[in-house]
């Protein structure tokens, strides 16, 4: 007959519990402890599952005076065999609460394994949701000291434009802008020499435009549709946003690593004007969308901005398409049918030229170099609109 | 052998008279007084690897000292915090200990490190337990008084009194009453529920208890 490793509780051993020898028979277990017999018929028997294992045996008796036990693996399988329908019901009882309790546990283990993963994800997700909520409280003096230091200290890539002729151009296309939609930001408008195609907005209403800008524009519309945009920029506090998500994710991945010296570290860097200045394509398309609006309101043809991305389109060609998910601008294609899209769907409107004497504004704009390096200026008068 | 425990419950310590080829094994760090006639022996606790793997997961030493003579003597061992010394004679039978509960134990006895469930772990009574068995005397140490509970069904002990228990006592977690209020606010947070039939050891104090008064207390 078969032995299994086990145990004893009865009050018949001296310490109450003793390790035994089971033995299990047609009609009941029994366990040997040195010479002594112990036995449970399988009709008084009570079975349950436990131990610190959660593999042991025990069959009781219904008085709980003899508890006989064992942890080996062949003990239930025989149990199951000899025991037969006297015991069936109970086993099937136990295997069901067996299969629940491995189910919950299962549970409990892939429940804390999944916390343990998401927490970063989570904590990643809270912060920058924090950081983003905590722009929209600040008010705007934060932004433009930000804006007025970032202007102070960068290096525009050339000299500020103070020619009245191209001065007072911009002057008077971004008040008309601004007016359009009047906003709590004040802006002011600089123009820098320099052949970069390109302007730009700082945080509070530092607004940049180069004069490779002006030259390559065909209309004065083209260029507001880029003030148009950049304006956007500023109402929109893109800039800070960048900022606070920034901030917020370094400062998630310093409390991971639990080091707030590079925090501090970190945060200084991302206050760098490439970062400022660096706004991503979620923000660059609502940009876009507002500008848009912007140039309608203002009665300027929204179709001019996206002429303008169409001439840079055949300067430049496109980003190849693997890398334009790179790219904090969306495709120019994109951009241009996002324009023209939204620009069918506005109100007809007899739009207006923003000014009337652009080719005057471009040639003081090109002849720039030459007057700055003789030192005279010119003086022009602008036509007003 | 004869030993005695000492000083019983608040400062235990326990004093061991050896003949001539008797040895015990101690805890490092256990011995506070011991005749000139004893030898020390220091070994790893187990294998080297074992012997890591206890000092990491069952915050015992990573060495155990084995105390002999060649003629007779008596050592004292103690242990670090004040509470009660217990005794076991295990019969080839099995008992697990806490991390950090065991002091002494005749050389006969086997140690091994076991993975002790996540329950125990959720439970905050360790993820590893020590696992003690053979036939000898085993001595195992606790914070407070030790107090033994012969369980036929289900008890509930709160976390950080469990010493030690028997194999045949499943350890679960639980909330202490039913509710999730009662169980933030009444102190009690997660307990264990043991089951039986079997022992537990229970220690009258807790480290969790006192680091929480010590902290409640503390002027920076």
């Amino acid at each position: 007959m078969k032995r299994f490793a086990g145990g004893v509780f009865s009050e018949a051993v001296p310490t109450g519990r003793s390790g035994a020898q089971l033995e299990l028979t047609r009609e009941a277990v029994v366990a040997h402890v040195e010479g002594q017999r112990f036995e449970i018929r399988y009709e008084d028997c009570e079975l349950e599952r436990g131990g610190a294992s959660d593999r042991m045996i025990f069959c009781r008796t219904t008085d709980r005076a003899l508890t006989i036990y064992s942890e080996d693996k062949s003990f239930l399988e025989e149990l199951r065999h000899l025991g037969g329908p006297r015991l069936a019901p109970q086993l099937e009882q136990m295997a069901q609460s067996h299969r629940r309790h491995l189910r919950s546990h299962h549970f409990m283990v892939y429940g804390l394994l999944a916390a343990v993963l998401l927490l970063p994800f989570l904590g990643y997700w809270a912060l920058r949701g924090a950081a983003v909520g905590a722009v929209a409280a600040l008010p705007i003096t934060v932004d433009e000291a930000i804006g007025r230091t970032a202007v102070s200290s960068m290096d525009l890539g050339g000299p500020v434009v103070d020619d009245p002729v191209v001065k007072d151009a911009i002057d008077k296309m971004v008040d008309k802008l601004v007016a359009a939609e009047p906003s709590e930001f004040k802006f002011n408008v600089r123009v820098v020499r320099a052949p970069t195609v390109n302007a730009f907005a700082l945080p509070g209403g530092e607004i940049v435009v180069y004069t490779g800008l002006i030259e390559s524009a065909d209309t004065a519309d083209q260029v507001a549709g880029v003030v148009a945009h950049e304006l956007a920029h500023v109402t929109e506090r893109h800039g800070l946003t960048r900022i606070a998500n920034s901030i917020g994710i370094v400062a998630a991945v310093s409390l991971l690593l639990g080091d707030i010296g590079g925090l501090i570290g970190l945060a200084g860097e991302v206050l760098t004007l490439a970062t400022i200045n660096d706004y991503g394509q979620d923000q660059e398309t609502e940009a876009d969308v507002l500008g848009t609006e912007r140039l309608h309101r203002a009665n300027v043809s929204p179709m001019a901005l996206a002429a303008f991305f169409q001439k840079l389109l055949d300067k430049q060609g496109d980003i190849p398409d693997a890398l334009s998910w790179i790219a904090s601008h969306p495709q120019h294609q994109e951009r241009i049918d996002t324009i023209v899209q939204m620009a069918r769907k506005l109100p007809a409107a007899d739009y207006q030229p923003i000014i009337s004497n652009w080719d005057v504004v471009r040639r003081h704009a090109m002849s720039g170099d030459a007057q700055d390096a003789s030192g005279s200026k010119t003086t022009g008068k602008v036509d007003q609109p | 052998m004869k030993t005695e425990v000492r000083n019983k419950p608040s400062f235990a310590n326990i004093h061991v008279g050896l003949d001539a080829g008797e040895r015990i094994v101690a805890e490092s760090d256990a011995m506070a007084s011991m005749s000139t006639s004893i030898d020390m022996r220091t070994r790893f606790n187990g294998g080297f690897f074992q012997a890591l793997m206890k000092r990491w997961f069952g915050k015992e030493s990573l060495f155990v000292n084995e105390f002999s003579t060649q003629s007779s003597g008596e050592i004292v061992l103690t242990q670090p915090f004040p509470g009660d010394i217990e005794s076991v004679d295990l019969n080839d039978t099995t008992l697990y200990l806490q991390p950090g509960a065991f002091i002494a134990c005749e050389p006969t006895l086997r140690f091994g490190l076991g993975y002790a469930g996540l329950a125990s772990f959720i439970g905050r009574e360790g993820l590893f337990r020590l696992k003690m068995s053979g036939r000898g005397r085993l001595w195992f140490g606790a914070y407070g008084g030790i107090f033994v509970k012969e369980i036929q069904d289900e008890y509930v002990v709160d976390s950080g009194h469990l010493v030690a228990y028997e194999p045949t006592i499943r350890l679960k977690v639980g909330m202490a009453a039913g509710g999730i209020f009662s169980t933030f606010f009444s102190g009690e947070g997660l307990v264990t529920r043991v089951r039986g039939p079997g022992k537990v050891y229970l220690q009258s104090r807790s480290f969790d208890g006192l680091v929480a008064w010590t902290n409640a207390n503390m002027r920076y």
